[in-house]
């Protein structure tokens, strides 16, 4: 079985997974997909983030165009093949988790 | 109000270590400050309040996760150790020894400044010169291990 993902990197990757993003384009993300209960800061973003980069999970996106906010450029962030296999290995352990977690209340007759 | 926060927070970025602050300063600053705005749109002063807060909670926990990853907190902690051990083992040793030191200083019994000027001498300098020639051990080690690759599981 997988390692487990810390919260941080899981929440960076799955934001990742639809497309290529900005730092700031990620912690929205993570807002959104969430439902705004997990809110990433921007010291734990950009530290998680070069973890990721040097653990090859994660990349920086050539720019496709101009980017620009405040004069200065945005670097757009993109996740790797290696960091998909890590997302989803982590998604199949979360899986597995709920399906023993079901089973448990099953069989305890607190599911409905 | 906003470019007051924005201001505080380029000083607090700046507390951050080198190598993070060159790479992401300006993504932090411009991120504080689009967020900054669209919690003082959303909600006024007291949503700003609130992000504020949030941020510099980050920003602490940040600021020492990093300097954590930093070579420089070992190198400070050992540095501090031996410094207090040597400063201790020569302090004790140079005052229990039965002889008189040959120069005297005018007024002097025993030649107590010139005891204090080893003691320093010893005890001071060398944990410096320990701790110079231990960072700069440390930054080639650091740089010859720069391929070998952490996971993201930590």
């Amino acid at each position: 079985m997988a390692d487990a993902l810390s919260p941080a990197v899981f929440h960076i990757l799955l934001a990742l997974a639809t497309g290529d993003r900005h730092g700031y384009g990620i912690m929205k993300e993570v807002l959104r997909q969430s439902d705004g209960r997990v809110r990433l800061g921007a010291g734990t973003l950009y530290g998680t983030l070069q973890r990721l980069i040097e653990s090859g999970h994660v990349a920086e996106a050539p720019r496709a165009g101009p980017r620009t906010f405040n004069g200065r450029s945005r670097r757009y962030y993109r996740i790797t093949m290696k960091g998909r296999d890590a997302l989803n290995g982590d998604v199949a352990r979360l899986q597995s988790l709920l399906k023993a977690a079901r089973v448990l209340r099953a069989a305890n007759g607190v599911a409905k | 109000m906003i470019a007051w926060g924005a201001a505080v927070y380029d000083v607090l970025v700046r507390l951050y270590p080198f190598e993070f602050r060159r790479t992401f300063s300006e993504e932090l600053q411009d991120d504080f400050m689009v967020a900054s705005c669209e919690a003082s749109d959303a909600g006024g002063a007291a949503a700003l309040c609130g992000f504020w807060a949030r941020a510099f909670a980050d920003f602490v926990v940040s600021l020492v996760r990093e300097w954590l990853r930093t070579p420089w907190v070992p190198i400070l902690l050992l540095a501090a150790a031996v410094s207090v051990t040597v400063f201790m083992f020569t302090a004790l040793t140079v005052s229990s020894l039965p002889v008189r030191f040959p120069v005297r200083p005018p007024g002097e019994r025993n030649g107590e400044a010139l005891k204090l000027i080893v003691v320093m001498t010893v005890g001071v300098l060398i944990p410096i010169c320990g701790t110079i020639l231990g960072s700069l051990w440390m930054f080639a080690f650091r740089r010859r291990t720069a391929s070998r690759r952490r996971g993201p599981h930590v």
